[in-house]
């Protein structure tokens, strides 16, 4: 695959995290990690306007630059370029485990088994995140990793792995060294916990932007 | 490979059920995620998101269809108003590929918790034969989910809708926190050898007695006195499809499912001897007609609210004629008495009409109930 065209697809679905359902979105990702450029040319553009979901102006320039060349449809491509401000999300973050969660963590017990130390990975952290008051809804685990290279592949594997272990929408952001982060990014970031570390040393970029 | 396309043709079916049916031929070789949303979405009328979700799948899965699955995908996307050149994408094995074995285990009581989470669905839901359970412990698909995977079978009749069913059982099973993949099989459709599996291993949860006569039971089946709790897989999160999330990180409920009330209702004393469905008013007409015109027609238990409504207030009781009035509470059955002077002779003509559409019905129900008899295809229970 080209890796301009990977590039500006996974940093799209990125930036749709918290905006479009994460039954979609995690879906839409694992095509991705699949190389399935096609289908996701011919699906996403659709849910976005389905789900009333508006791209600025940058989200849109990725929209064409990965979907066109595999045969998204110009006219409903051209339909999610909104012109109001994007929406923030409504999520909040909390860095501390809801109280359903064991006391020991096997999720990220595994998580630290699979990445910590791996090539192109940096900082793995884990946030839980909140709809509405923290506590009276439920609490949904997202992992924020930095990684250099094969994201989308990287992306797709943890998401299976959290798929097995119980979660069936996983909410896994791998975010390459230089992005700008979203709102949803930097406030989840703000209050996540570290998990592990991977070969590459990224500082503490992640927690202080 | 495809049991959907080696029964009967699918030209009869409508696009819903096409879809419904290839997604029954599928269970087994995609995630079960995948399969419960793509259903919900035939149920809310999203076919060309169901269709466009399950061909996604299969393409970035890798998963094999056949020649015939491929066309009946493509025939789906094309009336769905979704791209058809999307099913070129797939893959197409044309030889016999290693078939898919998958391993089922009815022990550890698939069917905890089932019966009492699915009562008020199964008083509802027209038509449903039996429901059965049993534990999945292989994965399906590309990116498959927790195991052992709960399966529970459905078997329904001419009346009832399987997409519409089985959305309203995986709702219900998911609002009581149960984890599962629901399938339902409605008649005139092969089974898979994934539903023969499935089904020769699961136990039932509740059975209604039209189409085997052996098995009939009025009740749901009573589980067995001390259950131990169900194994459940490592809860993550909950989410859609998802355990709920409870305290003290317990999955199950801490006390044993106490009997339930017989859902099946009684038949009236004419018919008791050979009851087959659990409906309260079946169709007088021939079997061949709609759900859409069955609607229009009133239960007895609604006609008995109409005549008491009548009695009390008029007015009401034309509301109540013309559907608008919550049809759910069902009052006594009064005794038919014309001599009331509080009837007018419009009240009381009205109420000659129905009951002599009263009569017809129970008739027609004899009737229809001689008819069933061994004729209804079989489902899942074999």
């Amino acid at each position: 695959m080209d890796p301009d065209i990977e590039r500006s697809s996974h940093e799209l679905l990125l930036r749709l995290a918290g905006r479009l359902p994460d039954q979609l979105l995690w879906r839409f990702r694992d095509w991705l990690g699949e190389g399935a450029m096609g289908t996701l040319a011919r699906t996403l553009p659709r849910s976005l306007l389905k789900h009333r979901i508006d791209l600025d102006q940058t989200e849109y320039r990725l929209l064409v630059a990965g979907l066109i060349p595999h045969g998204a449809d110009w006219h409903q491509v051209s339909s999610t370029l909104g012109v109001d401000d994007v929406t923030e999300t409504r999520y909040t973050f909390t860095q501390s485990a809801p109280e359903w969660v064991n006391s020991v963590d096997s999720v990220s017990v595994l998580i630290h088994a699979t990445l910590r130390g791996r090539p192109d990975v940096g900082e793995v952290r884990q946030s839980w995140r909140h709809l509405g008051v923290v506590g009276e809804g439920g609490a949904k685990r997202v992992l924020l990793v930095t990684a250099l290279n094969g994201l989308p592949r990287l992306t797709g594997e943890l998401q299976r792995v959290l798929r097995v272990l119980g979660d069936e929408e996983p909410g896994v952001e791998v975010l390459p060294p230089s992005i700008d982060l979203t709102g949803y990014h930097r406030t989840a970031l703000a209050n996540s916990e570290l998990v592990c570390v991977g070969a590459v040393d990224t500082g503490s970029r992640l927690v202080a932007a | 490979m495809v049991e959907v396309h080696d029964g009967p043709p699918m030209d009869g079916f409508s696009v819903p059920l096409r879809l419904h049916n290839l997604l029954l031929a599928l269970a087994g070789r995609i995630d079960d995620s995948a399969l419960t949303e793509a259903r919900e979405l035939i149920a809310r009328a999203h076919i060309d998101e169901a269709v466009e979700l399950t061909t996604g799948t299969l393409i970035a899965g890798k998963i094999p269809v056949s020649s015939s699955e491929q066309r009946e995908l493509a025939l789906v996307l094309e009336m769905s108003r979704s791209d058809a050149t999307l099913a070129n994408d797939l893959l197409v094995v044309e030889e016999d590929e290693p078939v898919l074995t998958h391993r089922f285990t009815g022990e550890n009581q698939p069917e905890f918790g089932l019966a009492e989470a699915l009562d008020r669905t199964l008083q509802v839901l027209p038509d449903v034969r039996s429901v059965h359970a049993v534990w999945r412990n292989t994965p399906a698909g590309s990116v498959p989910g927790a195991l052992p995977q709960r399966v529970v079978l459905v078997e329904i009749g001419p009346e009832g809708n399987p997409p519409a069913v089985a959305f309203r059982v995986d709702t219900a099973l998911r609002r009581a926190g149960i984890r599962s993949v629901v399938e339902v099989a409605g008649p005139g459709v092969a089974r898979s050898a994934y539903h023969q599996a499935a089904s020769s291993a699961a136990s039932p949860v509740w059975v209604t007695g039209s189409t085997h006569s052996s098995d009939f039971r009025s009740e749901p089946v009573t589980p067995p006195p001390a259950p131990a709790p169900a194994p459940e897989p490592v809860k993550e999160q909950p989410s859609r499809h998802g355990l709920r999330p409870v305290s003290g990180g317990s999955h199950e409920p801490a006390e044993p499912i106490a009997p339930v009330v017989p859902i099946v209702q009684q038949a009236p004393a004419t018919t008791s001897s050979s009851s087959s469905s659990s409906e309260p008013a079946p169709p007088r007409k021939s079997r061949a007609e709609t759900r859409a015109e069955r609607t229009a027609d009133l239960t007895p238990a609604e006609v008995a609210q109409l005549r008491q409504a009548l009695k009390e207030d008029p007015e009401k009781g034309r509301e109540i004629a013309t559907g608008k009035p919550s049809m759910h509470e069902v009052v006594e059955l009064p005794a038919l008495d014309l001599d009331d002077p509080s009837l007018s002779e419009r009240d009381r003509a009205l109420l000659r009409e129905l009951h002599a559409e009263l009569a017809e019905r129970e008739r027609a129900e004899a009737a229809k109930i001689r008819l069933n008899g061994a004729s209804r295809s079989s489902g899942w229970s074999s």
